[in-house]
């Protein structure tokens, strides 16, 4: 990533400069009066402001007349790197960062870089690099607003990236044109029982159409390729630990789901119900959304606390900077601090196509709400009841307390059942629906049991001893696919600085990419058999979980087959 | 042993008795044993009461009394009579007991049957008629006959020895063997004797796998059964009520699996591990399934059915998706 690498370069040169320090960077640098010209060339199109402000700075580092080759402390040879080092060492209100460049940066980068070292690369960026505006059109919006200063856009690519997490295949990166995106809703999920949801959770959900033409209708449909953009707490564990989640030590950052993962996330997973509200956008804000948000997406790093800091303020704080209606609006520029709170702001405001909640049949209907699926299981769950001679099940819970061999032994030996099953494609869906149940549940149980597991093992301390058992081809599946993964969750997510193009991105999926393949899965496999702990209890609670699943499966396969 | 009735008998021995004998034993009994005979050297002298004249020396006195057909009360005891001493002696009946007569009528008709069995073919009725007859017990004694039955009766013994080792019974097998060796209800045949043996080797070579793989399918069945009784004693909530019951930490964990690398992994581990045979692309077709089957099935016209429909016309009819990932 070039431009990350510049940026990691300059301030490890600098340091990380103070104002005192700033001011002896003044005196010491010296700029020519070709380098001088240089600066100004590109501020054509900049307000005269702006213009004077570089120029008089410029004036007052001008290299006495006879003198060459001592630019600057740092060697200064390039235009942008000139005038970095100017805007670094620069006093003047007109070249420093102001209330609003402040609010952008705490949403865009997070409070973890310094305000005038972003700020100077940013404006020194944006008037020397093309693309600036692609990477970082949060940024050059304002720019552009402040000096009135159009920099030397180059069109941008039809596509940004997103890097989308997918729970079996790791995260990829998916590439979206934003006039694809045809909508943009507040995505509410009703609260749980959860502490971190005890006030819902709400997101962002790009309702994205297929590629080609399209009427809105189809797009609306096509839920599998929505995208839901949601700030998350990154928990850099195997398990939550509250305390650092009250305390705000965890890393917060923009995710991207898939939609439908998010629906039975909360639908499915959680009963709970989900909401998604329109907003009341035109094609360009739209636009702009979307490419903000993936500005935000790639970039920002903040903390995540339960109560001050979580995915209401910032969705609202992405909102306000995205949005000029959203920040001045009556409901909406007040603080939220609840998702509820925030949710029902914005729905009772202009901003938003409320009428489309007015019925909930109807909004289940056209895809603004998603209905808990507990009213489905249990209707399903009566019918199959009903149709059983004598069902050892009063509820879902019961149901899946059976294991699924002893479950299929008593639909074998219902006979009237069984022929029912056959012939009743209604109630063979019902009874498929249960199994598949059984499937998503004991998923998420296992996916659990397995994270218990490879807490209690701690495998990144026994690296070591562990590699000592296997020979070396076993040894480097069991570094790349095993060891690799967990280190990667115990570290803070890669940030980069704006939203990258085709050439910063490898090709593939972004984590686990080599471990995907069969022969890797199988050494893997045959690693971690060879130094599986077989007494741990996590061991067997893994190895009963996921033997449930896998005949929970099998069930779904047979009763497809009926 | 019972006591029997008391027959008080006073012995005098007077010095004044005829010339013909050295004295008189005076047999004095109560009413009850009235009529007790009595037997000087086997020979009767009298009832009681009775005086009995007896020569000086040792003489066997013996005292009966028949209490009911073929049984009687008995005593006998030796004295030694000396002229001119007087000696008091009790005398006590024996409890009832066969005659001699009963007792050989009995042994015969016992004879009898034992002859009609071992006629018949009864082993044991021969080896018994054998040792009567080599006693003389019930029978005449006759030794050729005795051992007529005897080798009659270990013919038997072989023969049916010989139907129990041929239906694979070891101990009968090596039995036979012995019998080979000593010529012992068979022809004496060495040879025949290896066969047997190495036959009741085979067999217990046999038996001795038999039962390992006996006791491996016990092995199995129990493994079965335990895993049976996993199956109906199992508790999926067991370990994690806090999931079920919605007590939110482990919600929470499910919130950070989402996010982040690890768990995905654990989940493809999981996968492996189990060697189900199922694959990621398989199981991704049967979650997109899962998660929209709930409302496709309950409310049919919800705008999940309605996408779900939609995917299925594009995957029928193979369009591109729309969102190009960077691995193609």
């Amino acid at each position: 990533m070039k431009i990350f690498a510049v940026l990691l370069i300059a301030l490890f040169t600098l340091g990380c400069a103070s104002v005192s320090r700033q001011s002896g960077t003044e005196e010491s640098l010296t700029i020519s009066a070709g380098s001088r010209q240089q600066l100004l060339d590109p501020l054509q199109g900049a307000s005269a402001e702006l213009r004077r402000a570089i120029a008089q700075e410029a004036e007052k580092r001008l290299q006495p007349a006879g003198q060459t080759g001592s630019e600057g402390t740092a060697g200064v040879q390039n235009t942008q790197t000139v005038l970095l080092q100017l805007l670094l060492s620069s006093r003047n209100q007109t070249l420093l960062p102001d209330a609003e460049f402040e609010q952008l940066h705490k949403v865009v980068s997070g409070e973890n870089l310094p305000l005038q070292q972003s700020y100077a690369k940013a404006l020194a960026d944006y008037l020397t690099q093309a693309y600036f505006g692609c990477q970082h059109p949060v940024y050059a919006g304002y720019f552009q607003r402040r000096y009135a200063a159009a920099n030397t856009a180059a069109p941008c690519a039809d596509e940004i990236p997103l890097t989308v997490a997918n729970r079996y295949d790791g995260a990829k990166t998916v590439w979206l044109d934003p006039k694809r995106v045809s909508a943009i809703h507040l995505l509410f999920a009703s609260k749980s029982s959860s502490m971190a949801s005890r006030f819902g959770h709400i997101a962002l959900r790009l309702v994205v159409c297929p590629a080609g033409k399209t009427t809105p209708a189809v797009c609306d449909a096509n839920l599998f390729e929505h995208v839901v953009l949601g700030f998350r707490a990154h928990i850099d564990e195997l398990s939550l630990d509250t305390l650092k989640a009250l305390n705000g030590e965890y890393k917060a950052y923009l995710f991207a789901n898939h939609f439908m993962d998010v629906y039975e996330e909360y639908a499915i997973g959680e009963f709970r119900e989900v909401y998604s509200l329109p907003l009341r956008l035109d094609d360009a804000q739209r636009d702009l959304m979307v490419r903000e948000l993936a500005d935000i997406h790639w970039s920002y790093s903040g903390t995540y606390s339960f109560f001050t800091r979580n995915c209401a303020t910032m969705t609202q704080d992405a909102l306000r900077i995205s949005w000029p209606q959203f920040a001045t609006g009556g409901r909406t520029k007040e603080r939220y601090l609840r998702p509820d709170s925030l949710f029902e702001a914005v729905k009772n405001s202009a901003l938003a196509e409320s009428e489309k909640l007015a019925s909930l049949d109807a909004a289940e209907r056209e895809g603004y709400f998603f209905s808990s699926t507990r009213q489905f299981y249990e209707r399903a769950l009566a019918e199959v009841r009903t149709a059983m001679k004598s069902p050892s099940f009063s509820d879902i819970d019961s149901y899946l307390q059976i294991h699924p061999l002893k479950r299929r032994q008593q639909r074998s030996e219902d006979i009237a059942f069984s022929a029912r099953l056959a012939a009743d494609k209604h109630l063979r869906e019902a009874q498929i629906m249960l199994e598949e149940y059984a499937v998503l549940r004991s998923e998420r149980m296992m996916m659990i049991a397995g994270a218990k597991y490879f807490e209690e093992q701690d495998f990144l301390s026994r690296g070591d001893a562990i590699r000592a058992q296997l020979d070396a081809e076993h040894a480097r599946v069991f570094d790349d696919c095993l060891l690799t993964p967990i280190r990667q969750q115990y570290a803070p997510i890669k940030r980069l600085s704006g939203i990258p193009d085709k050439t910063d991105i490898p090709a593939g999926p972004v984590q686990g990419g080599l471990c995907q393949s069969r022969q890797s899965k199988q050494l893997l496999q045959e690693a971690i058999t060879a130094i599986k702990n077989a007494k741990s209890a996590q061991w067997q609670n893994l190895n009963d979980i996921s033997r449930y699943w896998a005949e929970s499966i099998a069930s779904v396969n047979l009763l497809k087959q009926l | 042993m019972k006591k029997a009735a008391l027959l008080g008998l006073l012995l005098v021995l007077t010095a004044s008795i005829p010339a013909y004998a050295d004295g008189i034993v005076r047999f004095q009994c109560d009413e009850e044993d009235s009529g007790t005979e009595i037997y000087i050297d086997g020979k009767f002298a009298g009832e009681c009461p009775a005086d009995v004249p007896v020569n000086a020396g040792t003489v066997q006195l013996r005292a009966r009394k028949a209490v009911q057909d073929g049984y009687e009360r008995i005593f006998t005891k030796q004295l030694r009579v000396v002229d001119g001493v007087a000696q008091r002696v009790e005398i006590v009946l024996s409890a009832p007991q066969m005659t001699s007569e009963t007792r050989l009528k009995k042994e015969t008709a016992e004879a009898d049957k034992l002859v009609a069995a071992a006629e018949a073919g009864d082993v044991e009725a021969m080896k018994k008629l054998a040792q009567r007859y080599a006693a003389g017990s019930g029978v005449k004694k006759d030794p050729a006959k005795a051992q007529s039955w005897h080798n009659r009766a270990e013919a038997a013994t072989a023969q049916k020895q010989l139907r129990a080792a041929n239906s694979g019974d070891i101990k009968a097998m090596l039995d036979m063997a012995a019998r080979y060796d000593a010529g012992q209800g068979v022809s004496k045949d060495h040879s025949m004797a290896q066969v047997w043996r190495e036959r009741a080797e085979t067999k217990s070579r046999e038996n001795k796998t038999q039962e390992e793989a006996a006791k491996r399918a016990k092995e199995l069945q129990a493994k079965a059964q335990a895993k049976q009784n996993k199956i109906d004693q199992f508790s999926f909530f067991g370990n994690t009520s806090k999931f079920v019951n919605g007590a939110g930490v482990d919600n929470n964990n499910i919130t950070s699996i989402l996010l982040t690398g690890v768990p995905i992994m654990t989940l493809g581990f999981a996968t492996d591990l189990i060697s189900a045979p199922t694959r990621t692309t398989e199981i991704n077709k049967l979650k997109n399934e899962a998660t929209v089957r709930p409302s496709t099935w309950g409310k049919p016209d919800s705008m999940i059915a309605r996408a779900s429909l939609q995917l299925e016309k594009k995957r029928s009819t193979a369009e591109n998706p729309i969102l190009v990932t960077a691995a193609k």
